[in-house]
């Protein structure tokens, strides 16, 4: 099954097409504020090649985030429009696990916890614990002050964030003191991660994630001024 | 020509497919009212979510009701601006993916030059080209202004408000009675019965200097003077539950906004065949009613779109993107397009006849 995948949910965007868990194409382009202009012109410009066309192409994937609202909005309504006129598949993921998913391939970590910048003074976070084949949750998705960002969570955990650059003036005293290494934390989340994780997760029958950005702030509203 | 349209630049998710710009083939539009209505107006975060979640069930039956295929879809038509930029984009990514998908042209169109084509969504409407020139006043909740059309696509700005739009006003003013959100349809209902002179609200009517064309003013409205005085006027007289004079003050509240936009397009009025009044503030009864007698007076033929087609629509982005008249070329890379939160229209005043 040929697959192709958006990640946006950090500045650092990333597309594959992947095929039985194997590259066949990759792309990568980081944006500044907006998240439209890039990913639709990767997008175009990777759609032409032989290997990527529209027709050769049985399913999409994305991840969800949590991260840049923009971002996750630009990659799930591309996924969802090239996949609607022919029914296609989408398969949705959280970037977070993918993130996980990955640490666990590439190291001998038994725990993966995950921090992201929340805005207004606050992290999200999540943790991993290695599975069969899969990343296992082991914790809720939680909202944290970012001076509490560490705590509460027991020793021996790996911790990688893809916020490191925005976080590291609030927290790096924090890390210091929980001895976190955050020269080897910093990882962000790519559509080749979201697409293992998707093949791993189908080869054992697990379906896709609702497919909707992971929100953990409820919308802020402001009262009208009249 | 068949144009498919995609509207989310406020709180409605809308598709539609039409036929060489006129013949509507199927609408749908997911209004997300009920969402917004305890915070009194749109929360941007809340739409963007929203049209998030519905862009692709709306498209979806929108292209099931017109009974079509896909591939008999000719363009891809998207509102650009102006607008919420974070809703915008929704609309815009999805016109864009479906534009790769089926590898048909994207056009980008002005929502303000969208609702002034919606006049020409009802059946009855002369061409575009044959109702020129004509005098439109454009009302809605973000938009209020006056437009002269010289021939299809070509604009000159006659006059504007200079703070709140009229459907802003009438928000505002439908909090401040105590009436709820969507403010145009609540005062319109609670205005029924009452008398419209009760209360003498002030009219914001002024002429500032043309900021295309020093040689001539333009012919303003202000309706924030108004809020005001519907404000002191409840402070030194608040409604009390069940308060009789609430039909009243809503009649007269409603009056003054009324009267504004009839007597500035009676201004306005040259020796134009037609005048459109378009905008979701066009459903107005009032207004509705006011217009009619004055193109009546002046002897002008009013244009009015069909009632699905006043608020937010795809109806009128797909009717405009595949008017012959009109004639929207599509865009050449359509992969740049950006979203414009503050589009303007096109004002070209060396086409314009000066009046």
């Amino acid at each position: 099954m040929k697959r192709l995948i958006l990640e946006q949910s950090t500045r650092s965007g990333s597309l594959a097409v992947m095929e039985e868990g194997r590259s066949l194409l990759s792309r990568a382009w980081t944006e500044d504020r907006f998240h439209t202009q890039q990913m639709f012109g990767v997008l175009a410009e990777v759609l032409a090649v032989e290997v990527a066309r529209l027709e050769t192409l049985d399913s999409f994937g994305v991840g969800l985030g949590p991260g840049s609202y923009s971002g996750m909005r630009m990659a799930l309504t591309a996924v969802r429009g090239l996949a609607l006129p022919s029914e296609r598949e989408v398969y949705g993921v959280s970037s977070a696990e993918a993130l996980a998913w990955d640490e666990f391939q590439r190291t001998s970590a038994d725990r993966v916890m995950v921090l992201g910048d929340a805005r207004r003074e606050r992290c999200w976070r999540v943790g991993y614990e290695r599975g069969n084949g899969l990343p296992v949750r082991c914790t809720e998705w939680e909202l944290v002050p970012q001076v509490d960002c560490f705590s509460g969570v027991p020793p021996g955990a790996r911790w990688v964030s893809p916020d490191w650059e925005r976080l590291a003036p609030q927290i790096g005293a924090a890390a210091s003191r929980a001895a976190v290494d955050w020269a080897d934390a910093v990882r962000i989340p790519t559509a080749e991660a979201v697409g293992g994780l998707i093949e791993a997760r189908q080869r054992v029958g697990v379906a896709s994630d609702p497919l909707e950005p992971l929100y953990l702030h409820p919308a802020v509203t402001v009262a009208p001024r009249y | 020509m068949i144009v498919l349209g995609i509207e989310t630049s406020c709180d409605e998710t809308s598709a539609a497919l039409v036929r060489a710009g006129r013949e509507v083939l199927s609408q749908v539009i997911f209004s997300q009212v009920a969402l917004h209505r305890p915070y009194g107006g749109v929360v941007p975060e809340i739409a963007s979510r929203n049209h998030v979640e519905k862009i692709m069930p709306v498209i979806s039956e929108a292209r099931a009701q017109a009974g079509l295929d896909w591939d008999r879809i000719d363009r891809i038509a998207v509102t650009s601006g102006p607008g919420l930029a974070s809703a915008l984009m929704i609309g815009v990514a999805a016109a864009k993916s479906l534009s790769l998908r089926l590898q048909r042209p994207l056009v980008a169109i002005n929502h303000i030059e969208a609702h002034l084509y919606s006049a020409f969504l009802d059946p009855a409407a002369p061409d575009p080209a044959a109702a020129c020139p004509l005098l439109v006043l454009i009302v809605s909740g973000g938009h209020t202004c006056l437009v002269r059309m010289s021939k299809p696509g070509v604009y000159r700005l006659i006059g504007q408000t200079i703070d709140d739009a009229a459907g802003e006003a009438f928000d505002k003013g439908a909090n401040l009675l105590g009436l709820g959100y969507p403010g145009g349809p609540a005062i319109d209902r609670a205005a029924q019965n009452g008398n419209t002179q009760a209360i003498r609200f002030p009219r914001g009517l002024t002429r500032r200097p043309h900021h295309h064309d020093p040689t001539h003013d333009l012919l303003c409205l202000s309706f924030s003077g108004l809020k005001t005085s519907l404000l002191y006027h409840l402070k030194d007289h608040p409604l009390v539950p069940g308060d009789s004079r609430l039909a009243d003050l809503a009649a007269s509240y409603q009056e003054a906004i009324v009267d504004s936009l009839v007597r500035r397009t009676d201004d306005a009025l040259r020796d134009e065949p037609y005048l459109a009044v378009v905008g979701g503030v066009s459903l107005n009864r009032r207004l509705r009613e006011q217009m009619t007698a004055l193109a009546a007076r002046r002897r002008v033929r009013l244009l009015m779109a069909p009632p699905t087609f006043c608020a937010d629509n795809a109806a009128m982005i797909a009717g405009l993107a595949g008017s012959p008249a009109f004639a929207k070329q599509p865009e050449r890379l359509p992969m740049d397009l950006d979203v414009d939160p503050s589009l303007e229209l096109n004002f070209n005043l060396s086409s314009a006849t000066l009046t």
